[in-house]
């Protein structure tokens, strides 16, 4: 693409028409546009992008020139318009955009901004208006927005478009690889529609409708033996966890046996021991009861021996009636009546009776009392010999059950030595029975999804067998495989071709914007491309490439480097062989237009940079300050073609003004 | 005698709550009462009413009421075979039976009944200090019950003693 | 017939033909996908019905 002619009129400061008539020649492809700053240079360059993209990056929105603005009336109108005249593909093509702004009574106002115009020359000199529908694809393909960046290159504005935008599609056409690109899509890549899907479908429809759902069926049936695999698999892997596992506690199980036995006799003694303290207990309970129901009488047996002896030595005058006492007596006297009925008074036969009685009773005769005394030893004697035995039975058994106690807790400690540190096994015993479970349950699993497979193989037998002969009974079918073939193996070489292509493009553009970049900038950097066309600065340091800090300088460099690379590269022809002759596949030329090139390098780059640029690039338009142009014209000054002045008149008015030279 | 609530304090007084409520080797503290008597006059201890510690321990009249007879019987014993006082046979024959008949107010029960309690005060340290020394657990306890029981019995039966020897010589030769 | 190899004229040819398509269009945009997609079926169909 060449740019022959920028027109702007009313566009920000550029009051009314404007031209820049860009310079195309071979020998003086530069065009110099000298300007201070904010005289418009960057205007110019959003000119480019507004027209081509409709994008800008004005803070302020307003397109239309103030002056012109402020001294419309009510009612008036006026048009804002850039329109860019270039050549691409042999084409000379007049792109525009304009957008009307209507005063009333209050403001200037904006209306909607117009859609672009695209016109082109055909060769037999008609113009042909391109239809709206297209305008946005011609102007992408003539110069992609993603890449627009580099070739309008605001350098004060710019963020490293390189390091960030996927530009891999618009590089791509750029450099000419589109059309293999394009070609792989329609064949085969691009899953809505391509070649081969399309073949093959009238295949399918062609064919009988049968084999279609045969198709189906066995694609259904492939799915479905997957999955079943897949669950198989699991399966597979289960049942061998758990028979590793069951061979695992078996052998567990196995080697403790004899402590699983000595563990069952630990528990019944463990119970045994428990209710023999209970009874205990109550053994200690009765022995104590038996003991105190008669312990007085039992410890007086001595005693009442010796008690015996001594009264049966003595003569006791014993007369009086058994179990009488003297208050008896008293109270018949009182009574003044005997037991019988005789009268007793005072003086009487009878009380003098009963007075004489008295001697023999107590207190007078203790005869009764000793003679009860006697009678109430013997009585104790006898059960104080039932006594001593019953207590010693007693303690037998409270002896005996200590006995049994001790016994078992001997066992039971040493069984508990023995056993200790071992496994405890009734847990290994009780999962084990559940692995049992487990493992039953996914043999069972195995053996149906096993048959389940067998079941999909027949079917899909079955229907391969009645799709194959539906299918290879249809000659159109063939005929229809034969092209499917055709379609891969053009494809397969297209995809070969490109790759190769690509890889050469790729290292091609590496090394030629190292090699721009080292005329640009001698140090030891380096630059690197990745599959995505992005540019990453890399020292070279010992072993290792490693990412450096940048300097605005640097990167100001770098993007250049690319931007060159890229410019040089599409210059060149790609060819691909086919044994009918070669195949021209070149892309255009590029310009490159730069706002403020050189403000961010130093002297020695811009030299470097003004000897490099005219030489890799069709077309050079710059936007320059004086100072900085007084290093470079030295050096680029004879390939300059047109040059330009920008002429600030006041904030907002610019003129500019052609250099005659 | 022995109508009346019974007053043990004192040290006595610990000593008959441990052997009823800790040890529970007599049921009631009259048991304690009664055995103490006993074991008091066999061994001929006596002891006096303890003034230091505050602890006493009662038996009611109504609890009394229902070993009334054991009592007197006991009384009656201790009364006929203690020989400490110096009294002749008959004396003490007329001190257990005679002395002691319902009703009847004498001198000498006073004093009587004071010998009588000093056997009991003795023979409950007796029995405290038996089952203290070397019973801890309820288990000691029925070992020690037994053991005594046991020395008693083989006391009782060392008269034939003497027989036992014979019979042992015989199968011998 | 399906086991035979490709015609390498037939290819080479068809392979010029759909470059050469897809070239032009690249320029002029003017044909949609769909429509690209039915002119190379048709480039490979035409080619494979010639008898040389």
């Amino acid at each position: 693409m060449l740019i022959k002619r920028l027109l702007m009129k009313n566009f920000r400061q550029f009051l009314g028409e404007q031209v820049v008539v860009i310079a195309d020649d071979i020998e003086h492809n530069v065009t110099v546009i000298l300007g201070k700053n904010t005289s418009g240079k960057s205007t110019l360059l959003n000119a480019f992008n507004w027209c081509l993209y409709g994008t800008n990056n004005f803070e302020t929105k307003d397109l239309l020139n103030s002056d012109r603005s402020r001294e419309m009336q009510s009612g008036d109108k006026e048009i804002v318009l850039v329109e860019i005249t270039l050549v691409h593909s042999d084409t000379e093509y007049i792109i525009s955009r304009s957008q009307e702004y209507r005063c009333d009574d209050r403001s200037v106002r904006a209306t909607p901004v117009n859609p672009p115009k695209v016109s082109y020359k055909k060769p037999d000199g008609q113009t042909e208006i391109v239809r709206s529908a297209h305008i946005t694809r011609v102007i992408n393909e003539i110069l992609p927005e993603e890449l627009s960046g580099y070739f309008f290159f605001d350098t004060e504005k710019i963020e490293n478009i390189s390091n960030k935008v996927d530009v891999t599609e618009a590089v791509k056409s750029l450099l000419g690889l589109s059309v293999l690109y394009n070609a792989m899509r329609h064949l085969k890549d691009y899953s809505k529609c391509n070649v081969i899907n399309k073949v093959k479908s009238n295949m399918d429809m062609d064919g009988s409708r049968n084999a279609a759902d045969r198709f189906n069926r066995i694609k259904s049936e492939q799915s479905r033996r997957e999955t079943i695999s897949e669950d198989l698999s699991n399966t597979k892997n289960q049942i061998d966890y758990y028979e590793k596992r069951k061979e695992h506690l078996s052998e567990i199980i196995r080697d403790n046996q004899p402590t699983a036995v000595l563990q069952r006799e630990k528990e019944k003694l463990e119970t045994a021991i428990e209710n023999e303290l209970i009874s205990l207990n109550m053994t200690c309970d009765n022995f104590v009861k038996e003991f105190n129901s008669n312990s007085t009488n039992y410890f007086s047996i001595p005693l009442m021996q010796r008690a015996l002896e001594l009264l049966k030595n003595e003569k006791i005058v014993d007369k009086g009636i058994k179990d009488m006492t003297s208050e008896s007596i008293k109270e018949i006297i009182e009574r003044k009546k005997c037991v019988c009925g005789t009268e007793v008074l005072e003086g009487n036969e009878a009380y003098n009776f009963l007075i004489k009685e008295l001697e023999y009773l107590p207190p007078q005769s203790i005869g009764t009392v000793i003679r009860n005394f006697r009678e109430r030893i013997y009585t104790y004697g006898s059960t104080n010999k039932t006594y001593y035995i019953n207590l010693e039975s007693r303690y037998q058994a409270f002896y005996r059950s200590k006995g049994r106690i001790q016994e078992w807790n001997d066992d039971l400690f040493e069984i508990s030595d023995q056993i200790k540190g071992k496994e405890n096994i009734r847990k290994y015993e009780e999962e084990l029975i559940d692995i049992k479970g487990h493992l039953k349950k996914f043999i069972g699993k195995k053996e149906d999804l096993i048959r389940l497979d067998e079941n999909c193989i027949r079917e899909i037998e079955k229907h391969q067998k009645a799709y194959d002969s539906l299918s290879a009974a249809t000659e159109k079918n063939k005929d229809i495989m034969l092209h499917v073939r055709y379609a891969e193996e053009i494809y397969d070489w297209i995809a070969k071709t490109y790759s190769e292509k690509e890889s050469i493009i790729r290292e091609k553009l590496e090394s030629k914007v190292n090699e721009i970049f080292s005329q640009m900038y001698h140090g030891r950097r380096k630059v690197v491309i990745d599959d995505k066309y992005r540019v990453a600065l890399l020292t070279e340091y010992i072993d290792e490439d490693i990412k450096t800090d940048r300097s605005r300088g640097l990167e100001t460099v770098k993007n250049f480097a690319f931007v060159a690379g890229l410019v040089d590269l599409a210059r060149e022809k790609i060819t691909s062989k086919t044994s009918d002759g070669d195949v021209d596949l070149s892309s255009e030329p590029y310009p490159l237009i730069m706002d403020a090139p050189f403000s961010n390098a130093d002297e020695g780059h811009v030299k470097n940079i003004s000897q490099i640029l005219p030489e890799i690039a069709e077309q050079i338009v710059m936007f320059v300050m004086e100072k900085d142009w007084s290093f470079a014209e030295p050096v680029m000054g004879h390939r300059v073609g047109k040059s330009y002045y920008l002429d600030k008149i006041s904030e907002t008015l610019t003129y500019i003004k052609e250099v005659q030279s | 005698m022995f109508e009346n609530d019974i007053r043990i304090t004192g040290k006595h007084a610990t000593h008959i709550k441990y052997l009823s409520n800790k040890a529970k080797i007599y049921e009631r503290y009259i048991d304690v009462y009664m055995n103490g008597a006993i074991i008091g006059f066999l061994y001929g201890r006596r002891s006096e009413k303890d003034n230091d510690i505050d602890d006493s321990a009662n038996i009611l009249a109504s609890t009394l009421a229902n070993e009334r007879l054991k009592c007197d019987f006991i009384y009656r014993l201790i009364m006929l075979l203690d020989e400490t006082t110096g009294h002749s046979v008959d004396e003490r024959i007329n001190r257990a039976f005679r002395d002691v008949s319902i009703g009847r107010e004498d001198e000498s029960v006073g004093s009587n009944m004071k010998l009588f309690d000093s056997y009991v005060l003795g023979g409950i340290e007796v029995l405290y200090d038996i089952y203290t020394n070397g019973c801890e657990t309820k288990e000691d306890l029925i070992k020690k019950v037994y053991k005594v029981v046991k020395n008693f019995n083989d006391e009782l039966e060392a008269s034939s003693l003497n027989e036992k020897i014979k019979e042992a010589m015989v199968d011998y030769s | 017939m399906l086991g035979d190899d490709l015609d390498e004229k037939k290819l080479n040819r068809m392979k010029l033909n759909i470059i050469i398509l897809e070239r032009d269009n690249v320029k002029n945009r003017e044909k949609t996908q769909e429509e690209m997609v039915e002119s190379i079926r048709k480039i490979i169909a035409l080619e494979l019905k010639k008898n040389y």
